[in-house]
């Protein structure tokens, strides 16, 4: 231990790439061992050996480590480059704090590989440093290093708990086909990458667990470990674990805290539980002896002579027949290298190739659609639609005022028609960059069916058609737990339980499909299912019950069905873990009306039912009219507006000189003044002289009286701000063509105004 | 003793705090300032949308360079009397610290004066006026150019729960 610093910041700089090196390197990919080695050699040339002593003995280990990965001589070539992996960044905390040795997890995880594999492991525990409170020290060399860089860290977050819902989905399909090679492998990178970069920002936790998935599923992809059940909860309780690390990472980001020490015991327990019970299957592959020979770098005797030696220096044979080789100078290393690497590519071919042919494809013309992509704040999408859209506006008063429009010019009228084709072409891209497909949302949904499946013991086969379909992402997250509860009552109260369903001859597993689509312009999500059906005089009865529906009163199908969204209503018999709480449907129903959307329901007995959401294509923007009420204007949402009428004076009524109604041929709808609710002034006072518009919410008409409409338009919705977001009867505001603010009417709450 | 001394210490560094620039503006007969720092910046009268439903000091909402915000009478808001708007009425939008984050809103007051740098030496604490005037928006009083200035505590003036709190009125 010296203060003596070996030229610091150059080692920290070539140690930065080795580490960077380490992450990317690829099972097998030999160049990249070799670049590592060649960066490994800089590093001992700066590093002086008498200064430090300990660090210059651990390149020397790693040499030899990386020599015998390339050599294939390691039992388990992932675990050598975890040990790499240790090592390299054991060296960069000693370097940065300039310490050496340093003691900690880092160094323990170090001897504890190097012991497993084999490798020296005696010199390992004699070299191995008093291990001090290797927590703390784990949890500190983690914090330096998320906190210097948080936005390396945040992004890390973020594409880590991309991946959990990647693995979680693609567990789920291996759940279906346990022995789906690509399968695995679609579960098992994830976890190697976040690994590694937890490894590279020291989060020890984190990479430890990932570790460990990973290695196990590392004996599935050999095929020497069978995907069952038990395999797929477990790696499902890891997800579960490394989410709420990433949750606790993220607090400790924002509050600077340091990291929580998760207690990770049992989950390990299990891991190594399930990987010593897996059973040893020889993977086919050629013999490198075999390999050499054809390429004719040796000759069959030589081979014949090597593997003679190779009996009789032990039994069973543990020398490499590639090290014999080179020692009898038969071979150099180089091309026993090169021998391997065939070894390696041919492996595949033979084994990941064969299992996955129809996903290849898919595969392949899925990375060919990919495009290049940057990623860019929200905020800043949001000012660029914000803008956009008051360059249109812009652009309109232009073209409206009266001295331009005075002028008779071709040439104007050409550059203004022009301009406005590139304003809203501009418009329309600014608006998609806001769009995201809808599909990571589904794939939330694929967990969730899951785990009530299993829950409520039914047999649940999900389908997810139409993930490309785009939405508004403002409205990604407010559909999502609409959504998980429609797919909870399709799962809990739908679908019939295996034996049921067979005793009414459909098949024992039932079918739930989540459909995204474009239809005329909204997007439909449909949850459908092939289940029970509701059951009609079950609801009928309960509303009854709860006085929703008078005794002997007529409704239709509809109707009926629709009752679930009332206030309180549920009609499982029984409290479940799952749903049947009685909140929820009429939670649903707003939440899709908040967002201008419907819910409709189509039931048949016996058959299942469909849950179709119709939103919007997005938040931002509406069709409306534009109303006047006195000297005041208002937007109205076109799509809920079903007529405008004037109405004859025989066809207005007072009830009890109060309330208003109107009739519209035979129906009677009650009336309602936007002056009166909303107190301005001077609006029209008589019906049958202003315009009545029946506008419908929630299967409920009423007539809204205004003074005229001015026109129907486009509008872009915008926020009143926190101080006006729970204001009854508004949605938003808008910026008009004359550049003033405009009021857009929410017609939930004038209807719950005009019932105060 | 020492107790009191300690009080009036703090008192003292406090005000110290809110040396700075402030802007300056008239409403009545009196004179305010707001701390600069705050302002984003001083605009003409212009066309208000009336928000149905909220209190008479909130005049309603202006379109600024695209986004909605809302404004306020400082007059209505200080319950002193009304006045129509002029020539020299202006907007001062102001950024308040709201509960979630920084939030745009605008002031109608009677006309802008100046920017003026007020020493810490020269504020004072807002004596205490009783139950009938309520003292939570002001920061201090300022001695300044052989007057005094109100010094507000724009982010407790313009509070949400200032605006949307009395929605219940209108309902």
């Amino acid at each position: 231990m010296t203060d003596q610093a070996p030229d610091n910041r150059n080692l920290i700089e070539n140690l930065e790439g080795l580490a960077l090196k380490v992450v990317m390197l690829e099972e097998g990919d030999l160049p990249g061992l070799g670049s590592f080695l060649n960066h490994l050699e800089t590093v001992q040339k700066i590093l002086d050996a008498e200064t430090a002593p300990e660090a210059a003995l651990l390149v020397q280990r790693l040499e030899e480590v990386g020599n015998k990965l390339i050599l294939q001589e390691l039992a388990s070539a992932a675990q050598g480059q975890e040990l790499l992996s240790h090592g390299v960044s054991l060296l960069l905390t000693w370097t940065r704090e300039n310490k050496f040795p340093a003691a900690g997890e880092a160094w323990t995880a170090y001897c504890r590989l190097s012991q497993e594999l084999g490798l020296g492991g005696t010199e390992g525990a004699a070299e191995s440093p008093p291990p001090v409170d290797e927590e703390a020290a784990a949890a500190s060399d983690a914090e330096t290093i998320i906190f210097e860089d948080p936005e390396l860290t945040n992004n890390f977050i973020t594409e880590a708990r991309e991946h959990l819902e990647g693995i979680e989905s693609g567990l789920v399909h291996l759940e279906q086909a346990p022995s789906d090679l690509a399968a695995i492998n679609a579960v098992f990178r994830p976890f190697h990458t976040i690994k590694g970069v937890a490894g590279f920002l020291n989060l020890a936790q984190i990479q430890e667990l990932s570790h460990e998935v990973e290695s196990l599923l590392d004996e599935a992809r050999a095929g020497r470990l069978q995907i069952n059940a038990a395999t797929i909860d477990l790696t499902l309780t890891a997800v579960d674990r490394l989410k709420e690390m990433l949750d606790d990472l993220q607090e400790a980001l924002a509050d600077k805290r340091p990291l929580r020490i998760f207690n990770l015991q049992d989950v390990m327990d299990m891991v190594h539980a399930l990987q010593s019970g897996s059973e040893i299957k020889e993977t086919p592959k050629r013999q490198l002896g075999e390999i050499l020979v054809s390429k004719g770098e040796i000759s069959d005797s030589d081979l014949q002579g090597a593997l003679k030696q190779q009996k009789v220096e032990s039994r069973p044979p543990t020398t490499p027949i590639g090290e014999i080789l080179v020692k009898e100078g038969k071979v150099t290393p180089g091309k026993v290298a090169r021998a391997l690497v065939d070894q390696l590519t041919e492996e595949k071919p033979g084994t990941e190739a064969a299992a996955i042919p129809a996903g290849m494809e898919g595969k392949a013309a899925a990375d060919a659609q990919v495009a290049p992509t940057v990623k860019i704040d929200l905020a800043k999408v949001d000012n660029l639609v914000n803008l956009m859209g008051e360059l249109v506006i812009a652009q309109s008063q232009v073209r409206q005022n009266p001295k331009l429009m005075g002028i008779s010019d071709q040439k104007l009228e050409r550059d203004l028609a022009q301009m406005s084709r590139i304003t809203t072409e501009l418009q329309m891209i600014s608006m998609s960059m806001r769009m995201v497909p809808i599909g990571q949302t589904l794939r939330k949904m694929v967990r969730l069916v899951r785990d009530l499946a299993r829950k409520s013991k039914k047999q649940v086969e999900l389908h997810i058609e139409g993930e490309e379909t785009e939405i508004d992402r403002n409205m990604v997250e407010a559909i999502y737990d609409p959504l998980v509860h429609l797919v909870r009552n399709a799962v809990d109260h739908g679908l019939e339980p295996p034996k049921e369903r067979e005793a009414q001859g459909k098949p024992p597993e039932g079918h739930l499909w989540l459909r995204a689509y474009h239809k005329g312009g909204n997007v439909v999500i449909d949850i459908e299912e092939d289940g029970r059906g509701l059951d009609r005089d079950r609801i009928l009865a309960k509303a009854t019950e709860r006085g929703l529906v008078q005794p002997g009163e007529q409704l239709t199908t509809t109707q009926i069905d629709h009752l679930i969204f009332e206030p309180g209503f549920s009609t499982a018999e029984k409290v479940t873990d799952i749903s049947g709480r009685g909140v929820g449907m009429d939670v649903v129903r707003l939440t899709i009306e908040k967002l201008q959307g419907k819910v409709e329901i189509h039931s048949r007995p016996k058959e299942g039912s469909t849950f179709s959401i119709r939103l919007p294509l997005t938040l931002a923007i509406i069709d409306g009219l534009l109303v006047k009420v006195g000297k005041e204007r208002y937007i109205l949402p076109a799509v809920s507006v079903r007529e405008t009428l004037r109405p004859a004076p025989e066809d207005y009524f007072t009830v009890q000189g109060q309330g208003e109604i109107i009739r519209v041929r035979n129906q009677i709808i009650p009336l309602l003044r936007l002056h009166r609710l909303f107190r301005t002034e001077n609006g029209e006072t008589h019906p049958t002289k202003g315009l009545v518009m029946v506008v419908e919410y929630d299967g409920k008409q009423r007539g809204l009286l205004v003074d005229d409409i001015l026109g129907k338009q486009e509008v872009v919705i915008k926020s009143l701000g926190e101080a006006f977001q729970n204001i009854k009867g508004l949605a938003g505001g808008t910026i008009l063509g004359d550049g003033r603010v405009g009021l857009i009417l929410d017609l939930s709450g004038l209807f719950a105004l005009s019932q105060t | 003793m020492a107790q009191a001394a300690r009080q009036l210490q703090q008192e003292n560094n406090s005000l110290q705090e809110k040396e700075g620039k402030y802007l300056t503006f008239t409403l009545a007969a009196e004179d305010y300032g707001l701390e600069i720092l705050k302002v984003r910046e001083i605009i003409g009268m212009m066309d208000i949308t009336a928000v149905p439903q909220t209190p008479e000091y909130v005049k309603g909402v202006i379109n600024l360079r695209g986004r909605v915000i809302p404004v306020i009478d400082l007059r209505l808001k200080f319950g002193l009397e009304a006045a129509e708007y002029g020539e020299r009425t202006c907007i001062i939008v102001v950024e308040v610290q709201s509960e979630l984050g920084p939030v745009q809103m605008g002031v109608v007051v009677d006309s802008v004066s100046e920017v003026l740098n007020i020493n810490g030496d020269d504020i004072e604490p807002s004596p205490s006026f009783g139950t009938k005037l309520k003292t939570q928006y002001i920061l201090g009083i300022a001695k300044a150019k052989g007057s005094i200035k109100i010094l507000l505590d724009i982010d407790k003036v313009l509070t949400s729960e200032e605006m949307a709190g009395l929605e219940s009125l209108g309902s």
